[in-house]
């Protein structure tokens, strides 16, 4: 290993879409240096908060019950994206979605089989996506990927796919969204994922001509406790058992049927209800009775032994808050209990239009030579701006290894 | 003597710390593949709970999810693999300073307390008391055949010394572990019901092969050294331990006094115990020095250390029992093992048993 520019592939990112892109550049035969932004203790992007990833399967495998063939779940895919997803692109993304957990397995991830809830369309990492992050870094460490921490790239040329003083022959985009950027534009909202999302690599590249993909205003939201750190809260701030009490506004009143909101989904669709609540903030208020039906959560309740008490502490109209509790009828029975919520943002929904070889299409059609996307920068081609439970981790490993092999077969030939 | 079990001041640092981490587990619950102590967090963190306590005082609050018996139940399940923490998306320099092992490790240190000096004072008394009372011609004096032993230490003295602080230690390990399990039990005084029966194999199984240092498939950089060592010196300990039974049935059974040949069946369990616990305690406390744990480790040191002296003095005195060397190193191996019994019950060498009831609980739990 040398000081000079040694890197045949230049992949820019640190979660699981730049560790697939890398060790299989590697693996192809490439000299790999990897660029995260993120010092070694916080490496991994949002991957690091992650936990399963969503294969197709005929069939039940070792890591994967049930059924979930490759037609349902671009079903899935399109419903989630409203269609707006890359047709053609989805299907070579759903097809190599089923050797995904064989080959992270061979790559070092162990993935979880028991004691999971029942899921036939998820594999589970044990231990959880930071487990996974450690795993590949040790491949890619062990397979001889130069990996530089700390390292955050300001911009690439598209023409050259030159990055500050690298001159790679291919460079691999795959630093995520731009989600830190988003929380620094509007404050009220927490970043769930990575502060190192900044997105600087995204706009360079379309400030230079990429094709754009998905809405630069949208985000996959999640309702979060308002005391949650400003970035890197990941799982655990989000609030949830909005059906045992009443949701209510800065003033104290209810928008929307808390018991209508339900599904997997429900987390996403608080996300979306309070982002779009003139504050940007909700409460959500139990009583004795919904406290004890609610999941547990990582903050402690604020507390006041009559609702008007309550209203004074969550800064909201006494009047309108027990007029909200007799219309929801589900919070009567003292002492209250009070979450400050919200929303979290876990990644943006504006990406890079890629071929299906991972390489960045220009606004005019034509693929780039030697620049090539893969995981949440190009993620809005197979997702829209929807998610799909454990999607982005796949988009991540699907599109980083087409991206690490096509990159190391541009740089090699 | 105050019990280490009693509540005070210094308890509740640790404990509130262990309480709040377990709830960011229980809530996150990425690691419930990972061992017992992380599945007992997750099915604590959602079974319904009451959540509101009242203090006496009239006034209510939110219950904390994990009562303190909880906590001592998880803290003596967790084995300490690691395999959480390098895990953990909440480990430092994350604000949420997660350390589940280490904050653990903080309440199963609660439970004892070495005594090092006590250990020390009692060596240095047997050599003194030996060296006062024993004539010094008699000591230093080549013995041979059977009752050599006896010659420089009346059979006796020998019983009653090791056998009085003996019994006074099973028995309060055994108060202890009781108090400890009634704990854990949480008021559920139907535990030994069919399923106690069905999970004792299990506990078994779980406690004689270290399963949870697996850390469920993502084995840790030490955790087959570290079973290696421990399987070394717990399996030579009780090598050690059926060396002493055989040895009291020869004696009483059979008549056939101490010393016994070399290929008899006491000094052979002995021998093969004895390098086995003095290869499983320097291994690891060479594990623990190299591994660089986050917490204090003294006691652990302290333990490995009496159980080193205990097997290496007792190989010393195999070794050279035929020499005019015996009298003092029977006097040493007895005062080293002297000072382990007395201090046994309030030090972790305890954790056997704490950990064999937690483990107990869990299979009852897993079966349930």
């Amino acid at each position: 290993m040398t000081g000079a520019n040694p890197e045949q592939v230049l992949v820019i990112g640190g979660g699981l879409a730049a560790l697939a892109a890398a060790i299989s550049a590697r693996r192809a035969g490439a000299r790999v240096t990897m660029l995260e932004a993120a010092p070694r203790e916080l490496r991994g992007g949002n991957t690091r908060h992650s936990r399963n990833l969503r294969i197709a399967h005929d069939g039940p495998t070792a890591r994967i019950p049930g059924i979930y063939r490759e037609e349902e779940y671009l079903a899935d895919l399109a419903k989630a994206s409203d269609g707006r997803n890359d047709a053609h692109l989805s299907q070579r993304f759903v097809h190599a979605s089923t050797d995904l957990p064989d080959w992270l397995a061979a790559q070092g991830v162990v993935f979880q089989t028991r004691g999971i809830p029942y899921s036939r369309k998820t594999a589970f990492f044990l231990g959880g996506g930071t487990a996974a992050v450690n795993a590949l870094y040790a491949t890619a460490e062990r397979v001889g990927v130069r990996i530089l921490y700390d390292a955050q790239a300001d911009g690439v040329d598209l023409e050259t796919g030159a990055a500050g003083p690298f001159r790679p022959r291919a460079t691999v985009l795959a630093c995520g969204g731009a989600q830190a950027a988003m929380q620094a534009a509007s404050p009220r909202l927490i970043n769930r994922g990575t502060p190192y999302a900044l997105g600087e690599i995204l706009r360079a590249a379309l400030a230079q001509g990429a094709q754009a993909v998905g809405d630069a205003d949208a985000a996959h939201l999640v309702a979060v406790d308002a005391r949650s750190p400003s970035a890197d809260g990941g799982i655990v701030t989000r609030v949830d058992g909005m059906e045992y009490g009443m949701a209510v506004d800065a003033r104290g009143a209810r928008f929307t049927d808390e018991t209508a909101v339900t599904g997997p989904t429900r987390y996403a669709t608080w996300g979306r209800l309070i982002a779009a609540l003139p504050e940007q903030r909700a409460t959500l208020v139990l009583d004795a009775d919904g406290i004890d039906r609610a999941p547990l959560s990582v903050f402690p309740p604020l507390e006041a032994p009559t609702l008007a008490d309550l209203a004074a502490r969550i800064g909201a109209d006494a009047a309108t808050l027990e007029a909200s509790a007799r219309e929801a009828g589900r919070v009567t029975r003292p002492p209250f209990f009070a979450f400050p919520i919200r929303p979290g943002i876990t990644f943006t929904c504006q990406g890079l239009r890629v071929d299906e070889t991972a390489r960045v299409i220009r606004g005019d059609g034509s693929p780039c030579a030697n620049i090539f996307a893969a995981g949440m920068i190009m993620a809005p081609n197979i997702l829209g701006t929807g998610y799909v439970a454990g999607g982005g981790m796949t988009v991540g490993a699907v599109f980083g290894r087409i991206a690490g092999e096509e990159a190391a077969c541009h740089a090699l030939a | 003597m105050r019990s280490p079990d009693a509540p005070s001041p210094e308890r509740l640092a640790p404990l509130a710390e262990a309480g709040r981490v377990a709830t960011i587990c229980a809530v996150c619950n990425y690691c419930n593949g990972f061992c017992e102590a992380m599945r007992a967090i997750e099915q604590r963190g959602q079974s319904p709970r009451p959540s509101i306590a009242d203090n006496g005082a009239g006034k209510t609050g939110v219950a904390p999810a994990f009562s303190d018996g909880d906590i001592a139940y998880i803290a003596h399940l967790c084995h300490n693999c690691g395999n959480c923490l390098t895990s953990c998306q909440y480990a430092p320099p994350h604000v949420f300073a997660v350390d589940a092992p280490k904050a653990l490790a903080d309440v199963r240190a609660l439970s004892w307390r070495e005594r090092p000096w006590l250990a020390l004072a009692i060596f240095v008394a047997v050599m003194v008391l030996t060296v006062a009372l024993v004539p010094w011609g008699m000591l230093t004096a080549r013995h041979a055949g059977e009752g050599a032993f006896y010659a420089v230490i009346p059979w006796a003295t020998m019983t009653a010394a090791t056998l009085a602080p003996f019994l006074f230690g099973i028995a309060l390990v055994g108060i202890r572990v009781t108090r400890f399990w009634r704990a854990i039990s949480g008021g559920d005084d139907a535990p030994m019901a069919g399923s106690a029966w069905r999970a004792i194999p299990l506990a078994i199984r779980d406690a004689a092969t270290l399963r949870n240092l697996e850390g469920g498939g993502i084995p840790c950089e030490q955790s087959a050294a570290r079973r290696f060592f421990h399987h070394a010196l717990a399996y030579g300990f009780l090598l050690c331990f059926a060396a002493t039974c055989t040895a009291t049935v020869y004696h009483h059974g059979f008549g056939w006094l101490a010393p016994y040949p070399l290929l008899s069946l006491p000094v052979i369990l002995g021998t093969v115990g004895g390098v086995g616990m003095v290869i499983g305690a320097a291994g690891l406390a060479g594990v623990r020095t190299g591994g660089g744990a986050a917490f204090d480790t003294t006691g652990d040191f302290i333990l490995l250390t009496q159980l080193f002296a205990v097997a290496a003095s007792g190989l010393a005195l195999l070794a050279l029992r035929d020499t005019p060397a015996m009298g003092v190193l029977l006097a040493v191996h007895l005062g080293t093992v002297l000072g382990f019994f007395a201090t046994l019950p309030f030090g972790r060498f305890a954790h056997a048993p704490y950990r064999a009831a937690a483990l107990l609980k869990a299979a009852m739990e897993r079966r349930r």
